[in-house]
């Protein structure tokens, strides 16, 4: 993703993010590795499908991209590389879930987004891309972040 | 006769029974009495010798932990206290512990720091509560919040914040109906929706004035714990090879030179710079001043003088030519303390005044 040079991290924001650093180290969410790096400002999150799911043993990477304004406004959440395939995630890596936009808290933690991401995985059903995936993909070619589409969330079973 | 009398035993059946007793047919007649033995529902035969049962009933706003462990507490006293009249002792031990306890736990929601800290006598950071589903904040954290939203609702200058002062409670009242009606805020821990009762109790500190907003000191903590100190030791360490290998371009100060000023040199690297510098320095004050002939005359290089700690002192008199910079190696004006001690000496040199007065 080439995001137009992101501003830096505000002192606030920091703090913020050395707390859930530190929160991680002592008690990562169950399936999921941080490879730490310098890089406060950018964590790649390793995902491991939870057992009998459709996803179980399978790999993949989260890529959590924190605003200034962490955590007034939501990270950037998306998958990288092969993304999982599931009905809410598109092949671009942009994955349509309520909490990481409209539904945004502060008092959510990337560990909480990545409890409902793992979540979200598991309670699937099938093994497919959205509906308007190709649709969707194409209007993003310019490397569009996730945070600039308007978000329709109409499934709360998957 | 006898169906009056009959009628009697009736009445009297149902003035001693009530409730319990429900006539079916009068005459003749036919009643269902529901009959207990007396002791039934008589605690009194048991207690005290038996500890009452104990239950916390709508303890929200408490955490768990707390909830079993005033219960426990409560019951162990009522176990001790068995055989003696416990009922006003057990209510009183419940609200001292609760009065103990009637400090938030756990971390604020925005920061993640600790809401009170254990073991700090003044609590530096104050917080607040929403009435309505008890959730804590820092007043500060949730401020910041608070105007975030209404700017992001672009409700940040609507005429609602305006009346930040009213004069009379009804104001007030109107101004929050209106704000929530606007921006309908939830509390970010729960998502109940902000009412106005949360407001009015709120009001006070949404409405404060903070002035300059006040950055909370850095957390010491955090800064100074091993990860962080590692991650700087290997930033520095990388800075300094890349240094090494040249690859760090210094920014260009932007400062515009002026005469009186004292301007400081790279420590590292003022002796072989130095001309360059002066040059630099020389086209920066061309366009200060207008004469051209003045060029050669503008600087003066004063080089080794300790100046410690005044990169960008001023000289306090001006136009006063070469006399000007007599003094600065004239020791009586060294004592008058115009300059700091000589510890953390940088190099440098002062920009003569000479032209100024002239122009």
């Amino acid at each position: 993703m080439s995001s137009s040079s992101p501003k830096g991290l505000s002192r606030i924001a920091a703090n913020r993010l050395h707390k859930e650093l530190k929160e991680w180290q002592v008690n990562p969410p169950t399936g999921f590795k941080h490879k730490v790096s310098d890089n406060l400002q950018r964590w790649i999150v390793e995902v491991t499908g939870a057992p009998n799911t459709l996803y179980e043993n399978e790999t993949y990477y989260l890529q959590v991209d924190f605003p200034e304004n962490y955590p007034m406004e939501a990270p950037q959440v998306i998958f990288t590389q092969n993304p999982p395939l599931h009905p809410h995630i598109y092949s671009n890596g942009h994955i349509c879930l309520d909490i990481l936009y409209d539904s945004w808290s502060p008092a959510m933690t990337v560990s909480s987004i990545c409890i409902s991401i793992l979540s979200m995985l598991s309670s699937s059903t099938e093994k497919a891309r959205p509906v308007d995936n190709d649709r969707y993909v194409r209007n993003c070619r310019n490397g569009k972040s996730p945070k600039e589409t308007r978000w329709w969330f109409h499934d709360d079973k998957v | 006769m006898a169906e009056e009398e009959t009628e009697e035993e009736v009445e009297a059946a149902i003035a001693v029974y009530g409730a319990d007793c429900t006539v079916i047919r009068r005459s003749p007649p036919y009643l269902v009495v529901r009959l207990q033995p007396r002791t039934a529902n008589d605690i009194s035969q048991q207690y005290p010798s038996v500890p009452p049962m104990l239950e916390l009933k709508d303890t929200k706003g408490l955490e768990d932990g707390k909830v079993s462990r005033l219960l426990s507490e409560l019951r162990e006293l009522a176990d001790e206290l068995t055989s003696n009249p416990m009922l006003v002792a057990i209510c009183e031990k419940a609200l001292d512990r609760l009065t103990e306890m009637n400090q938030p736990d756990g971390n604020c929601c925005f920061c993640m720091e600790p809401l009170v800290m254990e073991n700090e006598v003044s609590n530096l950071r104050p917080f607040m509560k929403l009435l309505s589903c008890f959730h804590c904040f820092h007043s500060e954290c949730f401020i910041r919040w608070w105007r975030w939203m209404l700017q992001r609702k672009n409700l940040d200058k609507s005429d609602v914040l305006l009346i930040s002062r009213p004069e009379e409670e009804k104001d007030v009242i109107a101004s929050c109906m209106k704000l929530l009606e606007e921006a309908e805020m939830k509390c970010p821990v729960c998502r109940k929706s902000i009412n106005i009762q949360d407001m009015l109790s709120i009001w006070s500190i949404l409405t404060a004035d903070l002035g300059q907003e006040q950055d909370f000191l850095p957390d010491a903590e955090v800064i100074f714990s091993n990860t962080e100190i590692e991650r700087k030791a290997k930033f520095d360490e990388l800075f300094r090879a890349q240094q090494h290998r040249g690859g760090i371009i210094e920014p260009r100060k932007l400062e515009v030179i002026v005469p009186g000023m004292f301007v400081s040199l790279p420590s590292a690297r003022a002796d072989d710079e130095e001309s360059g510098l002066a040059s630099s320095t020389l086209q920066a004050s061309e366009s200060s001043s207008s004469s051209a002939d003045a060029r050669g005359e503008l600087l003066q290089v004063t080089d080794n003088v300790s100046l410690g700690g005044q990169q960008t002192g001023q000289c306090e008199d001006s136009g006063r030519g070469s006399k000007s910079s007599e003094r600065f190696n004239n020791p009586l004006t060294q004592k008058k303390g115009r300059r700091p001690n000589h510890t953390g000496a940088k190099k440098g040199y002062w920009v003569r005044r000479d032209h100024e007065g002239s122009k």
